[in-house]
């Protein structure tokens, strides 16, 4: 009943909810505490007495938390971001082999050497009426640590949905970049074999840049993308039409002429056709995977590593929150005759607890706020990092999972607050004046 | 209000004794002043008037109401209803101003006394001759005016008892006994009793009643 309650309210009201439920503790103690009493004149007076010692409990509390936060947002934005580069890819088809081996080269241009698909397969694929697209991606060169892709330009329409800027390649002799490669139309460029590490081993072959496309947020935005044909041709190879070929690049390509692709991208006419085409050719010859699927089980991995990066971080918490504490308890001890003298004129032991907790929680709160603050900054600053390292577009920002983790923290560290506040307002009042 | 004390001994934790006043008594609105040799127990027998220390054996009764028998938390409330307090080092909350820390009752009592110790805490430190400029933190005054914000604070909220340890001790004589006289005066116009330790040949004169103490026993009431 509760639950079904529960789940039928809007996913805002569920997280706001939550996150009142998590603070409630708090509220409820700091009302019972506070209720009465002005405290805010000796927190802030304490504050300023104590400014140094403040501030390093500040930032002790800001720095765990900003550390947690980011942890927690970057995973989920690097999930999402490695979802997202493999959104325009329905299904590939391979040469059989490594699942992982050939997402990585496909969908993240991290090409390492596999098996080639052959001409017969990739002929069947064509003329498949349940194939709406089919385009190979052969990768192997590259210019200046950029891969150079050879596919068709059906691919690049299909990938950046209209160019930036420019035309998508007609000829052998042209080229599209992506968004972030620092070429632009008109610009020239001659490939090198491989990813460049081996020294200059550039190929006799220029290609022109003619256009430019869309940021897809991608590895593809760091890549230069070419006619299969000249990739093919400029490493000696047949380059997949018959003798009587009017050098328009583009599919559809002579089997017998097909020089072989690592990978060939298929998007079926119908969503539920990529079904049947995975199924049809996962055969022993060909290996068809859904780059959603693969990416599944790489995220489930990622999944315990992500339970293990929240135990990290709630573990950082905890050990900060018990340091805290710890400082606490010596902080009560250094405010220990002020409390006496308070006592000494008369204020009530509740109200030596509800300083000493005040002055916690401002402490325990300030840093809290500023943690999510620096959690904010943390997730740009490292989401720009691995953007730029990997293209995969990485947008890390603070979510509700985090504010519920701060909550929670702030809720417990309050509560265990109570002890050494307690421990400060029953100290021997006398000892202390005379300390 | 009226103290009695009888066959009072006070020991430490470890059973040593610190102080016997076989009998005393004051009348409300009286003054009295303790005086004897350094550690002879005059702070001792202050403090116990307070309740800061507990009664070994014997009565401190302030009125009706006997502190022997009352527990910590009773004895911190009949210090914050009754008995205001004057240290001998001052001992100020160094981070407030000479308004707040005069006032500073005023942040744990009942919503409805707060007004009139804010007030009273105001007067009384315009009366000390500290009118000027009492948001300023208490650090930045002298130890004479540091003194009177003090005793500014153990009046705010009007108590019946004013106890006060060596109140002059860090004055010089002429800022003593005008402190000496503002005392006394606020005594007397608030019929408020009052005890003080010293050393202070001029505030002991000034007493109705002087007590000596000597190693840890009250030897003459006068």
């Amino acid at each position: 009943m509760i639950e079904t309650i529960w789940f039928g309210l809007p996913i805002l009201v569920q997280d706001g909810l939550m996150l009142a439920g998590l603070l409630l503790p708090l509220v409820a103690t700091g009302l019972i505490c506070l209720t009465g009493f002005r405290v805010a004149p000796l927190v802030t007076g304490l504050l300023r007495k104590h400014a140094s010692l403040s501030a390093t409990f500040v930032f002790l509390v800001a720095a765990s938390v900003g550390i947690s936060v980011a942890l927690i947002a970057q995973e989920r934005g690097l999930r999402e971001g490695t979802a997202r580069a493999a959104d325009k890819f329905d299904l590939i088809v391979a040469a059989p082999g490594s699942e992982i081996t050939a997402l990585l080269a496909a969908v993240y241009l991290q090409p390492s050497a596999i098996p080639l698909l052959d001409g017969e397969t990739y002929a069947q694929l064509e003329q498949h009426p349940l194939v709406d697209l089919v385009a190979p991606l052969a990768f192997g060169d590259s210019w200046q640590g950029v891969p150079v892709v050879g596919t068709t330009p059906a691919f690049v329409e299909h990938l950046s949905e209209g160019l930036n800027t420019g035309r998508v390649f007609a000829t052998v002799n042209e080229a599209v970049v992506g968004a972030r490669v620092a070429l632009n139309p008109g610009d020239e460029l001659k490939p090198s074999h491989g990813d460049g590490s081996k020294g200059p081993n550039s190929h006799d072959h220029t290609y022109e840049i003619v256009g430019k496309m869309e940021r897809t947020g991608s590895p593809w935005d760091n890549a230069i993308l070419v006619s299969v044909e000249s990739v093919w041709g400029i490493h000696g190879m047949p380059m997949g039409h018959g003798p009587d070929w009017d050098w328009q690049v583009g599919g559809p390509f002579e089997p017998s002429e097909f020089a072989g692709t690592p990978a060939a991208l298929v998007r079926a006419n119908e969503l539920w056709a990529n079904y049947s085409l995975q199924s049809e050719f996962n055969t022993s010859d060909t290996m068809a995977l859904f780059p959603g699927s693969v990416l599944a089980q790489l995220h489930a991995l990622m999944g315990d590593i992500r339970q293990v990066m929240s135990i990290l971080a709630v573990t950082t918490q905890v050990l900060v929150a018990i340091a805290v504490l710890a400082g606490l308890s010596m902080l009560s001890r250094i405010l220990a005759k002020r409390m006496a003298l308070l006592r000494a004129l008369g204020a009530p032991e509740r109200f030596v607890f509800a300083v000493t907790w005040s002055f916690a929680m401002t402490l325990i709160v300030t840093g809290a706020v500023i943690g999510l603050l620096l959690g904010v900054f943390l997730c740009f600053g490292v989401s720009a990092v691995i953007t730029s390292m990997t293209s995969i577009l990485v947008e890390a920002r603070l979510a509700w999972p985090e504010i519920h983790l701060v909550a929670a923290f702030v809720s417990a560290v309050g509560l265990f607050s109570l002890l050494p506040a307690y421990r400060a307002s029953r100290r021997s009042v006398l000892t202390d004046l005379r300390s | 209000m009226k103290l009695r004390v009888d066959a009072l001994s006070v020991e430490s934790p470890q059973g040593q004794r610190l102080l016997r006043v076989p009998q005393l008594d004051l009348a409300t609105g009286r003054s009295l002043a303790i005086r004897g040799p350094s550690g002879a127990g005059k702070s001792t027998l202050l403090f116990t008037l307070s309740g800061l220390l507990e009664v070994t054996q014997g009565s401190v009764k302030w009125g009706d109401l006997e502190l022997a028998g009352l527990s910590d938390a009773q004895r911190t409330r009949f210090r914050g209803e009754n008995l205001g307090l004057v240290f001998q080092d001052h001992l100020l909350f160094e981070e407030l101003s000479a308004s707040d820390n005069a006032g500073i009752a005023a942040l744990y009592s009942r919503p409805a006394q707060r007004a009139a110790i804010t007030r009273q805490a105001s007067d009384t430190l315009s009366h000390l001759g500290l009118a000027a400029d009492i948001q300023r933190t208490v650090t930045s005054y002298s130890g004479g005016e540091r003194q009177r914000i003090a005793v500014a604070r153990a009046l705010a909220a009007q108590p019946k008892v004013l106890l006060a340890d060596e109140p002059t001790a860090s004055l010089d004589r002429k800022t003593a006994d005008a402190l000496i006289a503002d005392l006394l005066e606020s005594a007397g116009k608030a019929k408020r009793t009052f005890v003080v330790v010293s050393h202070d040949p001029a505030l002991i004169e000034a007493c109705d009643h002087v007590l000596t103490i000597e190693d840890g026993e009250a030897t003459r009431f006068d």
